[in-house]
């Protein structure tokens, strides 16, 4: 299938929008989706979610004959699958244009940036060393798979533990979990992608684009950064005018954001093993057991924009309602009624609605709080 | 074995018992006759509408085209006699150069690629390629034909352009009083939407999406609040 066609109505509407500096999700130009990272139950199976992009690593490990030219170092492979479930125009089997540029700017990102000690996988020189295979599957397309694959390439990478060999005068013994504790891969630095659209020659620039925003752009400008705020990758696709100005602009904000991404995934990584420790139920399975299959996914309005309507209750944070009680808002869960004197019926029920549901409430009004920072 | 009735939410398999129908019935969207009796193909809730027409009032995003329903599509090659539009169904629409109100083969009508089209569906089979036309019986246009520059299209389930659509909409009726926009729907889950800013645009393509879990009583209420967003800006 092939890929969708943008109207030339959408292309023109989203560079006017971004040229009066507005998203359509209702973003600001330097804010990102909200980025959450899960590990299965096995070592070195992570899923991270963007926003809607979805991107399922998975690393596995073998036993192999090293390379003629490196005998005393281990493989890393890494290998992007785009499948139809990610988009429709993604085809399987051969590689597209565009799986091809994923993968190589994640070698360049992982691989050639030296992020893993390859000299610890190796057993015996020129004859075995560890290979470690990095799957990531691409689950949904919304846009900025690269950001979300390259966080996820590092959170499977730094989750991963191969199994530990012994060499004996019988031969190579490898330990199951049970029997030896398998050993975490040697990380020397944290390399993600930091990746942002150019429009209007330059002029406009934003973070985290979406598919729309990333088909519409002049080009796209990636940059591998580590946490410890080290370049370890630059990518320009398609071209713009730009300068040095733009190239320092997008390496800060790269910057900060690497240092923000790299913290969650230590947190997050630092969670999973204290509940790895304690024994507890863990790994995707628990998402779909807390009652609905949908646990793992975020809501989707086909067209997300920030100052959404509140849909369930309407009462609080609005002046020139006169006739209805006041309803103050104290805190996070409660809500009190003021002036409840003359309690019409109806008025009743809505604010009895507020008390059920003071989540969706709070939301709201942090959402208008929002609107009024980014008008 | 007990069937459903009107009413009832019915999942692909159930079996369907018209009770109560004289004469003619006709099946809509998401129920097929089987034999003697009527199943359902869709989840949902099993309708009825006026002249006996029994439907299913499913949730679904994927459009299938039907003969006679009013269509937007984005037009993805424009050379030939025969033009190919994306309607976001499995199949292309073809729409010839002449089915444009005042098109000869002398006049082609100016239409290019990535063209937003509101059309007809002429042709809906499921063997066969879906076609469009761009004009009346008359041959007149009314509001199909090539939409102007300047609008958004955006896409929404088929379930809300239905709401959207039906006589009395109460979310564009009070955002009509308010705001001055034109909006085309499309049967196949697109909405085409024009107003004088980028901001009003966004707000309005907002509200109609909130509207698909909005209740008709909360309407006024969020229109309200809108027109007070875009008036405190």
């Amino acid at each position: 299938m092939k890929e969708p066609i943008i109207s030339n109505c959408e292309k023109a509407f989203l560079l006017e929008a971004i040229s009066e500096s507005r998203r359509l999700d209702g973003r600001g130009m330097f804010d990102y989706r909200d980025l959450s990272i899960r590990f299965g139950k096995d070592y070195g199976c992570c899923e991270v979610s963007m926003g809607q992009t979805r991107v399922l690593g998975q690393v596995s490990c073998e036993i192999q004959q090293p390379k003629a030219t490196r005998p005393n170092e281990g493989l890393l492979h890494i290998n992007v699958g785009l499948s139809p479930m990610g988009a429709p125009h993604f085809e399987t089997g051969r590689q597209s244009i565009s799986s091809i540029q994923l993968n190589r700017l994640l070698e360049k990102c992982i691989k050639d940036s030296k992020c893993i000690d390859l000299e610890s996988l190796c057993i015996v020189a020129e004859e075995k060393v560890w290979c470690i295979r990095l799957d990531l599957n691409i689950l949904n397309h919304e846009g900025n798979l690269i950001d979300c694959a390259s966080v996820a390439a590092l959170a499977a990478l730094s989750h991963f533990r191969r199994p530990d060999v012994e060499l004996t005068s019988e031969g190579l013994i490898i330990y199951e979990a049970a029997v030896k504790e398998p050993i975490p891969l040697g990380i020397k630095h944290t390399p993600i992608c930091v990746s942002f659209a150019i429009f209007n020659k330059g002029k406009n620039i934003v973070v985290d684009p979406s598919e729309l925003e990333e088909r519409v752009a002049e080009a796209e400008f990636t940059l591998g950064v580590n946490g410890y705020k080290e370049l370890c990758g630059v990518h320009l696709s398609g071209s713009t005018q730009s300068g040095p100005t733009i190239v320092r602009q997008c390496a800060n904000k790269a910057l900060k954001r690497a240092v923000s991404v790299v913290a969650l995934i230590k947190e997050t990584l630092a969670k999973d093993s204290e509940l790895r420790g304690s024994n507890t139920e863990r790994g995707f399975v628990e998402c779909v057991r807390q009652g609905t299959i949908t646990s793992h996914g975020t809501p989707k309005i086909c067209l997300p924009i920030k100052h959404k309507l509140p849909v369930e209750t309407m009462e609080t944070n609005h002046e020139d309602e006169s006739s209805c009680d006041e309803v103050e808002v104290i805190g996070s869960g409660t809500v009190e009624l003021k002036n409840s004197s003359v309690l019409a019926t109806d008025t009743a029920e809505q604010v009895m609605e507020v008390e059920e549901k003071p989540k969706v409430e709070e939301i709201a009004l942090s959402d208008d709080e929002d609107e009024v920072q980014i008008l | 074995m007990n069937g459903s009735s009107e009413g009832d939410v019915v999942v692909p398999g159930d079996v369907v018992r018209l009770t109560g129908v004289k004469g003619k019935v006709v099946l809509g969207p998401g129920l097929a006759r089987t034999g003697e009796g009527v199943h359902a193909t869709k989840c949902g809730v099993l309708r009825k509408g006026g002249n006996n027409i029994f439907y299913v009032d499913s949730r679904q995003k994927k459009y299938v085209p039907a003969k006679g329903e009013c269509v937007l599509g984005v037009v993805t090659n424009a050379r030939g006699d025969m033009f190919k539009v994306d309607i976001g169904s499995s199949d292309e629409a073809s729409v010839s150069y002449l089915a444009f109100e005042n098109a000869t083969k002398k006049n082609r009508p100016l239409v290019n690629v990535g063209d937003v089209l509101f059309g007809r569906l002429l042709v809906a089979s499921k063997d066969m390629e879906p076609e469009l036309v761009c004009v009346d019986s008359h041959g007149k246009k009314g509001r199909l034909g090539v939409l102007p520059d300047g609008g958004f299209l955006f896409t929404c389930s088929l379930n809300l352009v239905r709401k959207l659509l039906r006589p009395e909409c109460p979310l564009l009726e009070a955002l009509g009083k308010q705001l001055a926009f034109e909006l085309v729907v499309g049967l196949n889950g697109r909405v085409w939407l024009r107003t004088g800013s980028v901001r009003e645009t966004l707000l309005v393509a907002d509200a109609v999406l909130a509207y698909q879990h909005l209740q008709p009583h909360q309407v006024q209420h969020a229109v309200d609040q809108l027109i007070y967003q875009l008036s405190s800006s």
